[in-house]
């Protein structure tokens, strides 16, 4: 028996449609003009002349938003980064573990390798997209992103860019509170052998291994990781036994035609004996990459399949996505402009062990420009717009406009409007039809938001940086994720927050941040609920003497309602929503550098042991209690 | 419907019209890494002290050389109405080695520089230029992988996104270059200067 999920009601159109995408596309695919503002930030040299070498050692060189590199400071969002040095220094066992420092973000952690992670509210790993090197990690079939089954390790990672707000114009309908983008090491920056081994409690065993090189006009690398943890002991029962084996393999070469343009080809695959739980076994994730680069176009081609095996063995579940997309910058007189193509197609199908099948798909194209005007030396305006053809959804659109002032190369300030959109995935518009019969509706449309967002970024003084943003977003249209009854895009809700942010330089050797977090939700359903903490603050400090090194970091988590179980609306809304209660947590690290390719480093994650819960323990899943990790970890580099 | 089908629209008109008569000029990212690295070698300046005879004229301006294919493009322009210690700075452009090493005066200038900024585009003739002007207290700086270890005096790295530096003070101590403990105490990585046999007994 095979099931056709939907109905292509727009199928008739799509081929024009697609055809003037192609016809774009041959336009674009053309050599890029090598075109630059000819007076952009004329006088920039003049305030780097300005600077002293501290100060010019912390300027920003590049950064990658619009999906291009730039100034930070001219981003039209509101960014941060987070650096390989300071993912080295927080000793995180895991990416999401990474991204809890910064303000605005919440992660949850209801079990091994489900982690929700939201921007600005919505921790639950949907409406932020998560990218690696551009590439999309999410899954239209579970609704959600699962961090840890990215092939990727934390060695490999040379920054994770935070674009907070509606992130849609360059990145489409996931990005609907933000964006998330885990940037690799290339060869060059590998540079040579990585081993890194840890090892602690709740029997964590992680290991990675790196290799990059360069041959004549070749570059190359290898990486290879393991890991295995229970995070749980003893394990709740046979089928939530809350633990992971993971590992993965990945291999890049990179081929220089000149100095300018090169072509890449990136395989990487990882495959999980436990995810989730014991519900998924064999999770493999493969991510085939090939990208053509020049300074201002580039195209880039993108295979990414997740097979798994569900409900003890039931199913077999097969998700394959492919994306294309075509970016060329161009840059005239006082203008940056930025057009781009876009198309994406999913295929999914689950079948049981009886031989009955489920199919359903999805196709998405999108145009996106964006205009970049630099009026002065001081002041920059944007404008950018995107339309996007769902074929469940049919047209939809956004735009992005900002004012951004640099009273001097360091400083920012910004006044950006934008409007984002989610695009129902197939596990919300079919569900997994007889197969797994969730409650799904056809015919959802999009979830719209628009951002309101004042945002200063800079230095108070020679020591202390500011980072800071007040916002509003209002939302139409959530989809209420409520399983009594078929899903409907019947919420509306109203934001407001704000997020305060320092970083410290104190003396040579010691070195902190410290950042606070408020937001507050109004929603139609639900009222003022708190369906996310209203108060965040994280702070640390960095220190280093001789050869040795040392951190502390602490995190203070309000109290929240949780909706969802285990924080995925995919698993349905919870009867009532369960109270999460506020938590403290503190880490600690000390390492030992005896040279500079070696490092010995002893973390505590939770160091005093407060045992809580990142997100509700009720539901069919259900969270599990967050404990102490400690971990010894070496590093050699040859 | 009718509003999202005109952004379409207008988005496909802006493709077919983009821009077609614009001027050529380097990469912004690289512009500003080497606006940075301009910024960088004019610091260096104050940080480091020359014999008195290299700097015994007082009318005689600082000479910062760039051999090789020159990355820099306008980043040096506001050194123009600057002054290090009293002198004005003054920008040399090298072709590369070999062209120079064909002219005397050209090769005389390079020696006469107070710094030499040699581009990745001369990884393979790294020693020979350094050997070069060793003997004339001139301030190599680089920005390839085992400039130190080549006998050159300050290498740029990048670490994070944003330019660092390291320095090989042994290699400064030959050229009798004083570099002070405000520049090496940044650096992050220094190959020390060796002890003399003095010191060592």
């Amino acid at each position: 028996m095979v099931i056709r999920g939907k109905i292509m009601v727009m199928r008739k159109n799509s081929l024009n449609k697609t055809l003037v995408l192609m016809v774009i596309g041959l336009i674009m695919f053309g050599p890029a003009p090598r075109s630059f503002a000819q007076q952009q930030n004329a006088n920039e040299p003049e305030d780097f002349f300005e600077m002293s070498i501290e100060k010019l050692m912390e300027v920003p060189v590049v950064f990658a938003s619009s999906k291009r590199l730039q100034p930070i400071t001219e981003a039209a969002s509101s960014v941060e980064i987070i650096t390989a040095e300071d993912i080295r220094q927080s000793g995180a066992l895991n990416i999401a573990d990474v991204l809890r420092n910064v303000a605005g973000i919440q992660v949850r952690e209801p079990s091994v390798s489900s982690h929700a992670v939201g921007v600005r509210g919505f921790a639950d790993a949907q409406h932020v997209l998560i990218t690696l090197d551009g590439n999309s990690a999410y899954l239209h079939h579970v609704n959600h992103t699962y961090l840890n089954l990215i092939p990727v390790s934390l060695e490999e990672i040379e920054r994770i860019e935070i674009v907070k707000g509606p992130g849609g114009v360059f990145y489409g309908g996931s990005a609907f509170s933000g964006v998330i983008n885990i940037v690799t090491k290339t060869p060059k920056q590998l540079d040579g052998t990585q081993v890194t081994m840890v090892g602690g409690s709740q029997d964590t065993l992680r290991s990675s291994f790196l290799h990059g090189g360069s041959l004549k006009n070749w570059d190359y690398s290898v990486a290879a990781g393991y890991l295995k943890s229970d995070y749980t002991s003893p394990p709740r029962d046979y089928f939530m036994h809350e633990d992971t084996r993971t590992n993965y393999g990945a291999g890049r070469v990179i081929y220089h035609f000149d100095d300018e343009s090169s072509i890449t080809a990136d395989f990487r695959q990882r495959y999980s004996d436990d995810a989730i739980s014991r519900h998924c076994t064999n999770v493999r994730n493969t991510y085939f990459t090939l990208r053509y680069d020049q300074p201002d176009f580039w195209v880039r081609c993108f295979y990414n399949k997740q097979f798994k095996n569900a409900v003890n063995r039931l199913l077999s579940v097969d998700d394959t996505n492919y994306e294309l997309e075509v970016m060329r910058i161009f840059k005239w007189d006082k203008n940056i402009t930025s057009i781009g193509g876009f198309a994406k197609k999913v295929d999914f199908t689950v079948k049981n062990n009886t031989g009955d099948k489920h199919q359903s798909d999805i196709e998405d194209y999108a145009i996106k420009a964006e205009n970049e005007y630099h009026a002065t030396d001081h002041f920059i305006f944007t404008l950018g717009g995107r339309a996007e053809y769902f074929s469940e959804v049919d047209w939809v659109g956004l735009g992005r406009g900002s004012i951004i002032y640099k009273p001097t190369e360091e400083q920012r300030l910004a006044a950006t409007i934008e409007s984002g959109y989610y695009l129902p995935s197939l596990a919300q518009l079919y569900g997994w039809g007889s197969i797994l019969p969730y409650q799904f509706n056809p015919s959802l449309n999009e979830e719209n938001i628009t951002s309101y967002e004042l945002s200063y970024y800079g230095p108070l003084n020679k020591k202390i940086k500011l980072k800071s943003a007040i916002f509003y977003n209002e939302y139409r249209g959530l989809i209420s994720n409520d399983f009594s009854a078929a899903l409907t895009n019947s919420v509306n809700a109203h934001q407001s927050g704000l997020e305060l942010g320092l970083d410290f330089l104190l003396t040579d050797w010691l070195t902190g941040f410290a950042n606070y977090t408020y937001q507050k939700i109004h929603r139609s359903d639900l009222g003022n609920l708190e369906v996310d903490p209203k108060n965040m603050v994280n702070f640390g400090f960095h220190a280093k003497s001789g050869k040795w090194l040392s951190g502390l970091t602490f995190h203070y988590v309000d109290k929240f309602y949780e909706i969802y179980d285990a924080a995925n609306p995919a698993l349905g809304r919870l009867s009532a929503a369960q109270k999460v209660d506020p938590y403290i947590t503190v880490d600690a690290r000390i390492a030992y550098k005896p040279k500079d390719n070696l490092e010995f480093a002893l973390t505590a994650f939770n160091l005093f042991n407060d045992r809580h819960y990142e997100s509700n323990p009720v539901g069919w899943i259900g969270a599990d209690k967050v404990e102490r990790r400690i971990m010894a970890s070496l590093t050699y580099k040859f | 419907m009718r509003i999202k089908a005109c952004i379409f629209v207008v988005l496909a008109l802006a493709l077919f019209a983009a821009p077609i008569s614009v001027q050529a000029q380097d990469d912004s990212a690289q512009n500003r890494e080497y606006q940075v690295k301009a910024a960088f070698l004019y610091n260096f300046v104050k940080f480091v002290d020359w014999p008195k005879e290299k700097v015994a004229d007082g009318n005689e301006p600082i000479i910062i050389g760039v051999i090789g294919k020159d990355p820099f493009g306008k980043a040096f322009d506001p050194i123009k109405k600057k002054q290090v210690k009293g002198k004005k700075v003054v920008i040399k452009r090298f072709q590369d080695l070999e062209e120079s090493k064909q002219s005397d005066e050209q090769t005389a200038l390079i020696r006469k520089c107070h710094l030499l900024f040699i581009c990745s585009s001369e990884k393979k003739k790294l020693r020979e230029i350094i050997n070069l002007v060793k003997d004339d207290s001139v301030l190599t700086v680089g920005e390839v992988k085992g400039f130190l270890e080549s006998g050159g005096i300050i290498n740029f790295l990048m670490e994070d996104k944003k330019v660092c530096f390291e320095i090989n003070n042994a290699a400064a101590k030959q050229t009798k270059l004083k570099i002070r403990s405000k520049l090496l105490r940044l650096a992050k990585r220094i190959i020390p200067e060796k002890p003399s046999e003095e010191a060592k007994n």
